[in-house]
């Protein structure tokens, strides 16, 4: 890849985008190339030289007693116009709502069969999920990260660090009608998801000053170590062996704790 | 003084309209200001216009956590109309870059280490405000909105009205033109006691 291609996928600032090989292989390569990397750095130094200009500078007060007047003043006179258009609008409302049930009419005559509406639904449905699945965050900050899935998800999301592993990146998932979170790692070399989905809380006693139990299982050729907090269900999922998941939702769970 | 269409039935809000001028008053101005190259009084001027028609269309803000972006919305159009330079939707200039054209851009970005040093001085605030007054217009006000007053760059796509890419690509331009200038001036600051800021 290109440097500039990989400066361009990975440009910081840019609202989120999908996770896509491109995004990764943009994050792979800059994090191997020395010029790249500079070229980061210096664009974050300029922002946060421009971010230190965003200090200390307000209305002064007689400009903001200007501003207030001014709106005051636009108000009283609008106040004395209002009453003379009022009688004006009354008729202009009536000939509109005419104008919607004439219109609401005809459209009922000329609209297919509702059937329709019922045969898409599903794959609307369907395809919203995938594209929720595939709505992502390309980005090693955990702040960033942090702040994007805290718009998206109903609970607070905490991004772990790993010994030889590191953030690339979060999306949302759908699992089983409950929305959570996505946190994607590369460790070990290897893709590792760490899932966070809301549970509901009557099935998971609470049990505050324990630390969680963590299960392992394995499923197309994936494993995954899961365990349990109030409210929330935590799993890793990834290509690395089964201990050295539970000892990484160990290194999570400490982190939490 | 213009006159409002203000809707006298809803007037409830009047309240909490002034309340939410209060809150975004200060970040306001202060954009004011630099899209105006620091001309106090026409900030206060666009700053004035902008609060007159957002107190006409307040009835229409539905979502007061959206009310930050669409005072800026209405900011940078009050300004847009003001300057004359751009429509209703602005257009891309020429010198808007094309996805390769940016790729080709940013990879000329110098690895030479002709940039800013972790050990030289921080520009002043009032550097850092020439530098950006002296950017041209199109530049200038992604850079504020951006960097200086942390919109995401998707939100100033739709408050100007123009592709994310192409605020991307400006952003890009307008830090590099910054960037050369605060070298510049830690330079000269080095050289000589103090050095001009302003780019020529």
């Amino acid at each position: 890849m290109r440097c500039g291609t990989a400066r361009r996928l990975a440009w910081p600032d840019g609202a989120p985008r999908a996770v896509d090989d491109a995004v990764e292989s943009a994050a792979e390569h800059i994090d191997q190339c020395a010029a790249c990397r500079a070229f980061v750095a210096d664009m974050r130094d300029v922002a946060e030289r421009l971010a230190r200009s965003n200090q200390d500078v307000s209305a002064p007060r007689e400009v903001r007693e200007r501003l207030f007047t001014a709106l005051s003043e636009a108000r009283s006179e609008s106040g004395r116009r209002a009453g003379k258009r009022a009688i004006s609008f009354r008729f202009a409302g009536a000939a509109a709502i005419t104008i919607i049930v004439l219109a609401t009419g005809v459209w009922r005559f000329s609209s297919a069969d509702t059937a329709t509406q019922s045969e898409v639904a599903p794959a609307l449905a369907d395809d919203h999920t995938r594209a929720l699945q595939r709505d992502g965050i390309a980005s090693a900050r955990e702040s960033d990260i942090t702040l994007w899935l805290s718009d998206r998800v109903g609970f607070a999301v905490h991004a772990p660090s790993f010994a030889n592993g590191r953030l690339v990146g979060a999306r949302v998932a759908d699992v089983n009608g409950q929305r959570g979170a996505v946190l994607m790692y590369r460790i070990d070399g290897q893709a590792v998801s760490y899932y966070i989905l809301p549970t509901p809380r009557t099935e998971t006693p609470e049990r505050p000053l324990q630390r969680p139990g963590v299960n392992t299982s394995s499923w197309k050729g994936f494993h995954v170590a899961a365990w349990q907090e109030p409210g929330l269900t935590h799993a890793l999922v990834g290509d690395l062996s089964a201990a050295r998941l539970v000892g990484l939702a160990h290194e999570c769970i400490a982190q939490m704790v | 003084m213009k006159q409002l269409r203000w809707n006298h039935a809803a007037d409830t809000n009047r309240k909490t309209f002034e309340e939410v001028v209060t809150q975004h008053l200060d970040p306001l101005y202060r954009t004011a200001l630099r899209l105006t190259r620091g001309h106090a009084a026409n900030a206060e001027d666009l700053l004035q216009d902008c609060l007159l028609r957002a107190c006409e269309g307040y009835g229409e803000l539905r979502d007061q956590q959206a009310a930050r972006t669409w005072f800026y919305t209405i900011l940078l159009r009050t300004h847009f109309n003001r300057q004359r330079t751009a429509k209703r939707h602005p257009e891309t200039l020429a010198c808007d870059l094309t996805d390769t054209e940016f790729e080709q851009a940013l990879e000329r970005w110098p690895a030479d280490g002709s940039g800013i040093s972790a050990g030289e001085k921080w520009p002043s605030l009032q550097e850092i405000c020439d530098a950006i007054d002296a950017l041209d217009e199109s530049l200038r006000s992604v850079v504020v909105l951006v960097d200086v007053e942390g919109f995401r760059q998707r939100e100033v796509a739709t408050m100007i009205g123009l592709p994310e890419g192409t605020v991307a690509s400006r952003l890009f331009r307008a830090r590099r033109l910054l960037r050369d200038s605060f070298a510049e001036a830690s330079a000269e600051a080095g050289g000589r006691h103090r050095g001009s800021f302003r780019r020529q």
